[in-house]
């Protein structure tokens, strides 16, 4: 799994890598059962706090992709599946709003909406 | 034929499967003949004082088709299909060789020691089996050495590394990559079953019999187990200090600090043939932490030696590694 964060980039950092996770759940590359590294251990090799870690395994943990196992640390649940299931209709989606010209960010609106409409 | 005749696998199968298993065969069939002339039950254990461990005669034609028939072909059944697939290495025309010999060695032991036995009423009054095992051994380390001789030389066929070009980033972004290296299900499952069947083994033998053997059985079970937990799993991480290689147990850690990457590449490995096994290995040029075959991340350290480790998401691996060790070549300038 890769994570990757950008302290100039306008989102905190928590969020860049609870993205991160989400992104890797997306494409598969981290499956349900995969065990992820410690939050100390993700805080030391990004040079991050300790607690931006926690809060971005908090988030994710929140959104049922990470599951916390006592003695086994955070662990991919399984909400990871359904975000690879919609991977597909995402880059269909994102195919279609290239053709049409619409942006990423517009499209990101947009997607945001419907999924809080609901 | 259009297939080209592999000379290798044929006499590795010859050497191996087909020469044991004659050899076994012709063992038993000896054993078989001579059983009239035995006592029941015969000597099967000698002790510095003479004679101590008795069983019915039948259980060592048994034990040869066991032992000088099986343990052989457990062997063969290692080396000769990475051998058919087109694998050449040092082990693996060792292992073959070892097979016959051992098969050999064990075949005339047993054999021996009822030669032994013939025309006696009282298997107690046996004489010693040192000289069987005196003659055994040289014969089956010559039987070893032909088996050998008898394979073509092994020639180790070059590997293929593909370089991987750093991550794309931005300037002051900083990444870190996390992942495993693991040994297939089905061998870890092999290697805890093993362990299992010793401890329950040590436990029987030392409730029934001998608390000695039960010890060493125990300490065996125990040894395994623990390198069944440390070496079998392995967490990797890179980030901006370089490649960490951490044992799930937390014992062993290697790696290569990001200054002292010189290349970056992806590679396939297979661990008899390139390493002679699976786990830690050091091999002139390189040290790999090899838990499977398969693909790999191959880093040439600044002084050309090599450190390689067995990953899915090799190609991630490496082109963070490639990343972080352009930033520490740019922090030295």
């Amino acid at each position: 799994m890769l994570l990757r964060i950008d302290p100039a980039a306008g989102a905190p950092l928590y969020d860049q890598i609870a993205a991160s996770i989400r992104a890797d759940a997306a494409t598969g590359a981290l499956v349900e059962g995969d065990r992820l590294p410690s939050a100390r251990e993700v805080a030391e090799s990004l040079d991050v706090n300790l607690h931006t870690v926690l809060k971005a395994y908090q988030m994710l943990r929140d959104e049922g992709l990470v599951e916390m196992r006592r003695g086994r640390g955070a662990v991919i649940g399984s909400a990871a599946a359904s975000l690879a299931d919609l991977r597909a209709d995402a880059q269909a989606l994102a195919a279609r709003a290239r053709e049409l010209g619409v942006g990423p960010e517009a499209l990101a609106a947009l997607v945001r909406a419907a999924a809080q409409e609901s | 034929m259009s297939v080209p005749h592999d000379t290798a696998a044929s006499r590795a199968i010859a050497v191996g499967v087909i020469a044991p298993v004659a050899v076994a065969a012709t063992a038993v069939v000896v054993q078989l003949l001579m059983l009239g002339d035995l006592p029941d039950p015969v000597a099967t254990h000698w002790g510095p004082s003479g004679v101590d461990g008795f069983a019915p005669a039948w259980t060592v034609p048994l034990m040869t088709a066991l032992l000088a028939g099986g343990l052989p072909l457990l062997m063969s059944a290692i080396a000769v299909p990475p051998i058919r697939a087109g694998e050449r290495g040092f082990v693996l025309r060792l292992l073959i060789a070892m097979a016959v010999g051992l098969g050999v060695f064990l075949a005339l032991i047993l054999t021996g020691s009822l030669v032994l036995q013939r025309g006696l009423e009282d298997a107690a009054d046996a004489g010693s089996v040192l000289p069987v095992v005196a003659m055994a051994v040289p014969i089956g380390l010559a039987v070893g050495g032909a088996g050998w001789l008898l394979q073509p030389r092994h020639e180790a066929a070059p590997v293929a590394a593909t370089p991987v070009a750093p991550l794309e980033r931005r300037p002051g972004e900083r990444t870190m990559w996390f992942g495993r290296a693991e040994m297939a299900p089905l061998p870890l499952g092999a290697l805890l079953g093993a362990t299992v069947l010793l401890g329950v083994l040590a436990l029987v033998i030392g409730l029934t019999s001998d608390p000695v053997a039960a010890w060493v059985l125990a300490g065996t079970a125990v040894l395994i187990g623990t390198l069944v937990a440390t070496l079998t799993v392995f967490r990797v991480r890179v980030d901006a200090a370089g490649l960490t290689v951490r044992s799930a147990a937390g014992l062993v850690r290697m790696g290569v600090p990001a200054s002292d990457v010189a290349g970056v590449a992806v590679t396939e490995v297979k661990g008899l043939s390139q390493y002679g096994g699976f786990g830690i290995r050091s091999i002139p040029g390189a040290t790999a932490v090899v838990l499977r075959s398969g693909a790999a991340l191959e880093v040439t350290r600044v002084n050309g030696r090599r450190f390689v480790v067995t990953l899915d998401d090799a190609g991630g691996a490496a082109a963070v590694l490639a990343a972080v060790a352009e930033d520490a070549r740019a922090a030295q300038d």
